[in-house]
């Protein structure tokens, strides 16, 4: 084959190849191919009926109308007669719906094997759980998160007739219950905020993340009507233009932790006007805030202006019906002091047991016998505990957690998940692979609030006696259970006869005791009763000093909770993703901290604190006050799903719990870090 | 460009700024109602690092922060279901119109071929483009809902001031024997304004004076976005701080004080 004829093969070949469809054919094939999405999901078309239910994952508890088709839950819509919502929604409510198939979801019971987790059945894990705490006898505990629910009585039952220990998660619940107790009360602290006329919030970011933070919204917005003069005046002082301080009509800045003190200094400040209170002790008040907390010195520790303190004391004292709330500006870690301080200070504006004032508002019965009261459930401790277990000086040979994540969501996080796994048999209830739930031995997954029978009693804050029924309005999505149901099976194979075979039963004892409507509840509707216990406070300890900040950094951390972004049980939910900002990810500063701290916007840094350290970018904005740097809380999962895992870092691993052995319980509102780059 | 059109009805939503918190559950509470897809990958756009992702995400309500300095706002930010609709004059394959009596901007998917003409002639950037097929996690797609078709990739897409409850509004007053173009005062409100904790979304017929909105876009802090560009938008915003004001349009120094007392409102 010379030249020419390869030439004159090459071109035939090429012409005859062209006016075959060959080259089109492929042409035309690998634009579709390459193209060929998925196809859409189709939408149903069926009728869509409503069902009232009270969120669990909200701890304000929220009622909510869940939007079924087909008896599959798609959608929400407002209660407008439920107490607590009044027709709104939080966002962490307005989750829930879509938190059920989630990918973080626990489909069946896992037991821990050398490969890891591997699937289980029901009726073979709850016999390993039988075994293990029938030989762990006297050595177990078990951890709960639900602030609002009758299975802790159950729990607290199960775990009386075992010898073991009961705890609550710290939260808001559980410091005031131990205000209350210290103060010589019982029951629930119950906020009348829709009768004030002046709510001052102290540190409390209560249209967000504390108490009835929903109710709180609605009352807050029908005292401001739009375009019209308000009608109440709402104060928050705390170190952050939170959520909450971004409404209201005044922001004090104040440091963080700083609640009790400044109560205190206006209890001063109303003393030196001649204030006094209906209550016991109060010579000993008088004196420790007198000694302790004149304006002087509280502008030295809080950053607070005596002035504007003298002047927060002649409005409250003016006000007809001031309330003062106070907490911990992340829900967790004020101990019992912030509280016991509010509570003096309402006394001193005499505005307790008074309409739009403080109220108490009965325990409902106990219906499990064993369980105790729920002050005695909130009574233990569980961060020195957990210290303990990890640094080994304490043992589990059980560790049973319900609705919580003590692994991720306590001060010093990293030693936490040590207590964890330093327990002799872990097993978790939770619904979702939460960082407790891949450390344990034994995942137990609970069926979530829509498809199981639960019910809500009074969240901390709640105005009035308050109990909504929830019962299963879908059919579990995976293999998953009621945990209170379990532990009554379990309980019945260790011949622990707790009087009810189901928790239903247990839930139609709890309606019987407290008068309710059985069916009515079934139904969606709520019982509330205006019933409540009077107090005259024992003040003679609620001004004694407090424990001091834990660190020695030159900033103080701010903490930030925002239920948009998840909350100490749940991690940023699918649907919430879309309302991340970057700025919510960062560790903020004012522009003065940031020049005196030597950082600038967008550089990483790393914080170092008492518990341990975190890194983030550094955000600057006149949100802060000087001297204080604030870190989102919700983000820096290991476990949980792609929405969460990854994204950012956890601030609770800073933060370091401080014994206070008067109240006996742990306070980490008040913590301090340097900042260094990273 | 488009004409006038008056209807006798004209749906609009005054969100009072003052009483915003921030907390993103008119977000959720929308995503929810009208199938958006959560997603994954822009959350790790967000978090790497630089990406330009404003236009990316998939979202009919953003809620901005707006800041003088010192002081903080937030504002939620649906379609303006403008009354002079810049994205409808514009619009090659009539994907989107106004000619409904209440005023609300349409947007038609199958017709829509993701030209993105509308979405540069919006002043809002209300409207979002999908870049990608949307994803549900296994599962989640068991759980839409019936209201809202879902979008494939390729065509535009915005809030409708979920006109499906518009319908269901007028089918309830039909079968109650009622005057469907006569809805009562809070029986058609879309899903943020219905879950708002603190009640900063209110809703209704503007020109309806047994409706809330109707005083209340007549109050000397009520103003719009941009309303110098003429688009006459049918969400209306309050703030009794000047600032927040002021930053609703872009003024020169000698009209600010002006502007900032307020007053600029439109029935």
């Amino acid at each position: 084959m010379n030249r020419r004829t390869f030439l004159s093969f090459a071109a035939g070949a090429g012409a005859g190849l062209m006016i075959t469809p060959i080259p089109w054919k492929l042409t035309d094939d690998i634009s579709i191919w390459t193209q060929n999405w998925k196809w859409n999901p189709k939408v149903p078309k069926r009728n869509v009926f409503f069902a009232e239910m009270a969120s669990k994952l909200d701890p304000a508890g929220t009622g909510v109308r869940v939007a079924l088709v087909d008896g599959v839950p798609v959608g929400l819509a407002s209660s407008q007669d439920h107490p607590l919502s009044g027709g709104g929604v939080s966002a962490l409510a307005a989750a829930e719906v879509g938190l059920l198939m989630s990918p973080a979801r626990v489909r069946q019971p896992l037991v821990r094997t050398e490969a890891g987790l591997a699937p289980i059945s029901w009726s073979d894990a709850e016999a390993l759980l039988a075994e293990k705490l029938g030989r762990a006898e006297g050595d177990v505990a078990m951890i709960s998160g639900d602030d609002t629910g009758t299975a802790n009585e159950v729990f607290a039952a199960l775990m009386h007739r075992l010898s073991g220990s009961f705890y609550m998660m710290p939260g808001e619940a559980q410091s005031a219950h131990k205000a209350l107790e210290k103060l010589g009360g019982e029951g629930h602290l119950a906020y009348d905020i829709e009768g004030a006329d002046y709510v001052l919030l102290l540190g409390a970011d209560a249209l967000e993340s504390s108490g009835t933070a929903v109710r709180n919204a609605r009352a807050f917005s029908q005292s401001h009507p739009s375009g019209q003069p308000a009608t109440a005046k709402y104060v928050y002082a705390g170190p952050v233009l939170n959520n909450t301080a971004v409404v209201c009509d005044q922001w004090i800045q104040a440091r963080p932790g700083a609640a009790a003190s400044v109560a205190l200094g206006l209890a001063h400040a109303l003393m030196e006007r001649g204030a006094t209170a209906r209550a016991n002790g109060l010579d000993a008040f008088r004196r420790d805030v007198a000694a302790n907390y004149s304006p002087a010195r509280i502008e030295r520790e809080t950053g607070v202006r005596a002035d504007t303190l003298r002047k927060l004391a002649a409005e409250l004292a003016a006000a007809k019906r001031p309330l003062v709330i106070a907490g911990s500006e992340f829900g967790q870690g004020a101990g019992a002091r912030a509280l016991m301080a509010a509570l003096g200070l309402n006394a001193m504006l005499g505005r307790i047991n008074v309409a739009g004032g403080v109220k108490i508002v009965p325990e409902a019965p106990a219906v499990v016998q064993g369980a105790g009261s729920a002050a005695s459930r909130y009574s233990a401790d569980l961060v020195p505990f957990l210290k303990k277990l990890a640094e080994g000086k304490a043992s589990a040979g059980v560790l049973m957690v319900y609705d919580a994540n003590p692994a991720y969501a306590l001060p010093q996080a990293e030693l936490m998940a040590q207590a964890v796994r330093r327990a002799g048999f872990t097993v978790s209830f939770s619904s979702f692979m939460d960082e407790t739930a891949e450390l344990a031995d034994l995942v137990l997954p609970s069926s979530m609030a829509l498809e199981r029978y639960d019910d809500v009693y009074t969240p901390y804050g709640a105005g009035q006696a308050v109990y909504s029924l929830n019962r299963p309005l879908a059919r579990p999505a995976f293999d998953t259970r009621a945990t209170a149901d379990v532990l009554l099976s379990v309980a019945r194979r260790l011949d622990i006869d707790l009087g009810y075979l189901a928790f239903k039963d247990v839930l139609r004892a709890k309606a019987e005791a407290l008068g309710a409507d059985w069916k009515a509840l079934g139904r969606g509707a709520v019982w509330t009763s205006a019933a409540t216990t009077e107090l005259v406070p024992d003040l003679s300890a609620a001004a004694a000093p407090a424990p001091r900040a834990q660190g020695e950094g030159l900033l103080a951390l701010a903490p930030v909770a925002k239920h948009n972004l998840g909350s100490a049980k749940v991690a940023l939910p699918p649907l919430c993703a879309a309302t991340v900002r970057g700025s919510d990810l960062m560790v903020q500063m004012n522009a003065k901290t940031a020049r005196q701290s030597g950082v600038a916007e967008g550089q990483a840094v790393r914080l170092s604190g008492p518990g341990g350290e975190m890194t983030a970018r550094v955000h600057i904005t006149e949100k802060v006050m000087t001297g204080v740097v604030a870190a989102p809380l919700g983000f820096g999962h290991t476990a949980w799903d792609e929405y969460s895992r990854g994204l950012g870092d956890n601030a609770y691993k800073v933060l370091a719990a401080a014994d206070d052995p008067e109240t006996g319980l742990s306070v980490w509102s008040d913590t301090r870090v340097n900042i260094a780059t990273a | 460009m488009s004409t006038f059109q008056d209807f006798p009805i004209r749906w609009g939503m005054v969100i009072d700024i003052d009483k915003c918190t921030g907390c993103g559950a008119c977000v959720v509470a929308c995503n929810k109602e009208n199938n958006i897809a959560p997603q994954e990958n822009q959350l790790q756009r967000i978090a790497g690092k630089g990406f330009p992702t404003r236009f990316k995400k998939i979202e009919w309500l953003t809620i901005y922060e707006l800041t003088d300095g010192s002081d903080t706002a937030y504002l939620p930010r649906p379609c303006m279901q403008c009354g002079m609709p810049s994205c409808v004059s514009v619009c090659p394959a009539i994907a989107t119109d106004k000619n409904e009596n209440g005023g609300i901007v349409s947007q038609i998917y199958p017709r829509c071929f993701g030209c993105r003409y509308c979405m540069a002639s919006c002043p809002y950037h209300a409207r979002v483009f999908n870049w990608d097929q949307p994803v549900w996690p296994e599962g989640m797609e068991k759980q839409l809902t019936p209201h809202t078709s879902v979008r494939s990739r390729g065509v535009v897409e915005k809030c409708s001031f979920c006109h499906h409850r518009l319908m269901y509004a007028k089918d309830a007053a039909r079968v109650a024997g009622e005057d469907p173009e006569k809805l009562p005062d809070g029986a058609y409100v879309p899903a943020c304004g219905e879950v708002c904790p603190t009640g900063a979304i209110t809703f209704g017929d503007v020109k309806n004076p047994e409706h809330a909105v109707y005083e209340l876009v007549r109050s000397p802090y009520t103003f719009r976005l941009l309303e110098r560009l003429g688009t006459d938008p049918q969400v209306y915003y309050m703030s009794k701080r000047a600032w927040v004001r002021l930053q609703g349009d872009n003024y020169l120094a000698n009209e600010e004080a002006q502007a900032g007392e307020g007053g600029a409102h439109h029935g």
